[in-house]
């Protein structure tokens, strides 16, 4: 049998597609951070660039690194493990030595995402992971409330921790939107996040129920404490906007392979994060665990996976 | 994701140049004619060894040419001399006799089953495809004679035409139900769904408009099925069954180049031909032309867990652990996450961002499962022996 004149590309369907790719999402997060990263620098000046930089070179470097001795070829996504050390970078403080800042990325993208076989496999967010492994480890380096001394701003969630709330009882909202507060050097542009995560919404690169289910879990649970006792609870106002409520909301826990995927999962999910974000805000030792949080609900993913519709024809 | 479907979206009938040749597909059909044979147009060329698939007849007048495995190509020259085949009258026919007479015509009978309620189906299958609309605008009495023909056949205690939401046309006297413009409703289970608010209920049937076109075809000339209309882009041609696709493409200005598809159908659940030689089906409805890198390529990429198969899915099942499933090869667990339910409708893999093939693991976890229950069901005969 003579071979055709034209060969036909033979493939199962479907032969289109909606043009979204991983890549694509990937830049568009990144372009997502890009106001927050200017504000950071406008904040922390270059030590804040610099971090950064580290962050993502470390990253990139490591899963390059890791794939080269797992023998697999680099993933093309390799903008993934920038973000990954993008974000990382977010909730460092701008003091962060270089090595540290180089080992605790590559210790997100090792622990985080290649140990599991890479993307897609890891049950939990990759930043949220290696940040656990930092705090708990070096607690001293990762509190921007002990090591940025040269600077005016307040670490308000500490306040709130070890001076109570008659501390941050005059907390002015637009300077926390603005970003004036000690924190994660990115994580605390709150604004900046919200434009960025509202971007992310409109684009429809990550589905609003996260996000939206946190921030309500966060304000409805600290709304339940203030009304409790108000001299003991700060206002839900305060919770949403100090910290990295915003940040986690919008950047760490719609994380995909970790997150459940149909709708009632997604809500129960964000309303769990924010919940269990402030319970640890309230009663944990640390003024602000939204990574802790975040991780412990990546626990529940699989379970709140199985939550879902009965498939068409009912059984 | 919403695909819109074309209601009133404007199309035309264009003339197609008359094909030299056409290549007759043989599913399970055995071949009734050698290479040499002259035939008639309407003559049997393969008969079918399926029940309720209809034997293939070619739609030429000419002599045979290739008869292989899975084709046979009649090339339209000469056979005058063969034998005219007979016109039957369908009329006279016996409602018993009804569906082996339909069969021997070429109509594929496996649908048409006695039923409570009869939908016939005017929705577009899929955004772009005018066909439908076309054959209700321009063949009222075909259809007319196909409805009364399939009504004698199925015995409905009610009949439906179903419509995209934003159509005005109709069929007779047919109460007409109007679905939302949006894929996959024109696919049968969810055009059900539409149209009866329940789902996979029993005693329901569903008829496309192409095969109410052709029952009224084989009714009013008592003949075997000929032709189908395709879409090709804006245009729609009247094509006889077994036209080369290169015809169609030709006679729409269309060039297909290296390593493009040719979809028979519509993009999202149609079938890529397999060389431009590649006849029309009987079910073949429209034609598309997609250049190669129109898309970006399909890869082995690992399941990222986004989710968005699973929110696109209209049959509510986890599209992302069947494909992880099939791709790991554990057939068995797929059937955990309700893959019988699958309408094959390809919207997972139209959303995938790492461009898995999704539709395709699930269809090979399908075909696996089957296998394995085939081979479980002999097992279970042998034992019993």
């Amino acid at each position: 049998m003579r071979p055709p004149e034209t060969v036909l590309t033979v493939s199962a369907p479907p032969h289109a597609h909606c043009g979204k790719t991983f890549a694509g999402m990937t830049i568009e997060t990144l372009l997502a951070l890009v106001p927050a990263l200017f504000m950071a620098v406008v904040h922390f000046g270059f030590p804040a660039l610099r971090v950064m930089a580290l962050c993502a070179s470390a990253a990139v470097l490591t899963e390059a690194a890791c794939s080269r001795m797992m023998d697999r070829k680099p993933a093309v996504d390799d903008f993934n493990a920038l973000l990954i050390g993008v974000l990382f970078a977010f909730l460092l403080p701008a003091s962060t030595p270089w090595w540290f800042a180089a080992l605790g990325s590559a210790l997100c993208v090792i622990m985080g995402k290649m140990i599991f076989g890479g993307i897609g496999g890891s049950p939990f967010s990759p930043v949220a992971l290696g940040w656990a492994i930092c705090m708990i480890s070096w607690p001293e380096i990762m509190d921007a409330n002990t090591t940025m001394l040269n600077t005016e701003l307040t670490a308000y969630l500490a306040h709130l921790k070890y001076f109570g709330t008659e501390s941050v009882a005059g907390f002015d909202p637009l300077a926390l939107l603005s970003g004036s507060q000690l924190g994660g050097l990115g994580a605390v542009q709150v604004l900046a996040l919200l434009v960025g995560g509202a971007y992310l919404v409109l684009r429809k690169i990550i589905r609003p129920h996260i996000p939206l289910a946190f921030l309500a879990g966060v304000y409805l649970t600290a709304l339940a404490f203030h009304l409790g006792d108000a001299n003991a609870y700060a206002p839900p106002l305060f919770h949403i906007l100090a910290g990295s409520t915003v940040f986690g909301a919008f950047f760490l826990a719609p994380d995909h392979s970790s997150s459940p995927s149909g709708h009632a999962s997604m809500v129960i999910f964000g309303l769990l994060v924010g919940i269990l974000l402030m319970i640890i805000r309230v009663y944990g030792i640390y003024p602000d665990g939204m990574p802790f949080a975040v991780l412990l609900a990546n626990l529940c993913t699989p379970l709140l996976d199985r939550i879902g519709p009965k498939p068409f024809g009912g059984r | 994701m919403t695909l819109e479907l074309a209601t009133n979206a404007p199309h035309n009938f264009a003339p197609l140049t008359k094909p030299a040749n056409v290549r007759v597909k043989l599913l399970c059909h055995e071949p009734a004619v050698a290479a040499g044979d002259p035939v008639q147009a309407g003559a049997l060329v393969a008969v079918s060894v399926k029940p309720g698939v209809g034997h293939m007849h070619s739609s030429i007048t000419g002599t045979v040419g290739e008869v292989a495995g899975d084709y046979i190509n009649i090339i339209g020259e000469g056979g005058e001399q063969a034998e005219k085949p007979e016109t039957r009258d369908i009329a006279a026919v016996r409602d018993r006799d009804l569906p082996a007479t339909l069969q021997e015509l070429g109509i594929d009978t496996n649908g048409m089953v006695k039923a409570e309620l009869l939908i016939v189906n005017g929705v577009p299958p899929e955004a772009g495809i005018t066909s439908y609309s076309h054959i209700l605008q321009d063949f009222q009495s075909e259809l007319i004679e196909g409805l009364n023909l399939a009504q004698r056949l199925m015995n409905p205690g009610k009949t439906i035409l179903a419509l995209a939401q934003g159509s005005t046309q109709k069929l007779n006297s047919v109460p007409v139900v109007h679905v939302p413009p949006i894929y996959p409703n024109g696919l049968p289970p969810m055009l059900i769904k539409a149209v009866t608010g329940k789902e996979n209920p029993k005693d329901v049937a569903v008829l496309g408009m192409l095969e109410l076109f052709h029952l009224g075809r084989v009714a009013a000339t008592g003949l075997p099925v000929a032709e189908t209309i395709v879409t090709v882009g804006n245009d729609n041609y009247r094509a006889p069954i077994g036209t080369p696709v290169q015809n169609i493409l030709d006679t729409a200005g269309l060039n297909a180049a290296e390593g493009d598809r040719v979809v028979m159908g519509g993009p999202l659940h149609g079938c890529a031909a397999e060389s431009l030689d590649q006849g029309l089906d009987k079910t073949t409805c429209a034609l598309a032309l997609i250049p190669k890198g129109s898309y970006p390529p399909v890869t082995d990429a690992p399941c990222i867990s986004c989710g968005e198969c699973v929110l696109n899915c209209p049959a509510r099942i986890r599209p992302d652990l069947i494909s992880r499933c099939a791709e790991f090869k554990f057939f068995q667990r797929a059937r955990e996450y309700s893959l019988e339910a699958c309408m094959e409708c390809g919207l997972c893999g139209y959303v995938c961002p790492t461009r898995r093939p999704v539709l395709q693991y699930i269809r090979l976890a399908k075909h696996e499962l089957e296998l394995l229950d085939s081979a479980k069901k002999a097992k279970e005969k042998g034992g019993e022996q």
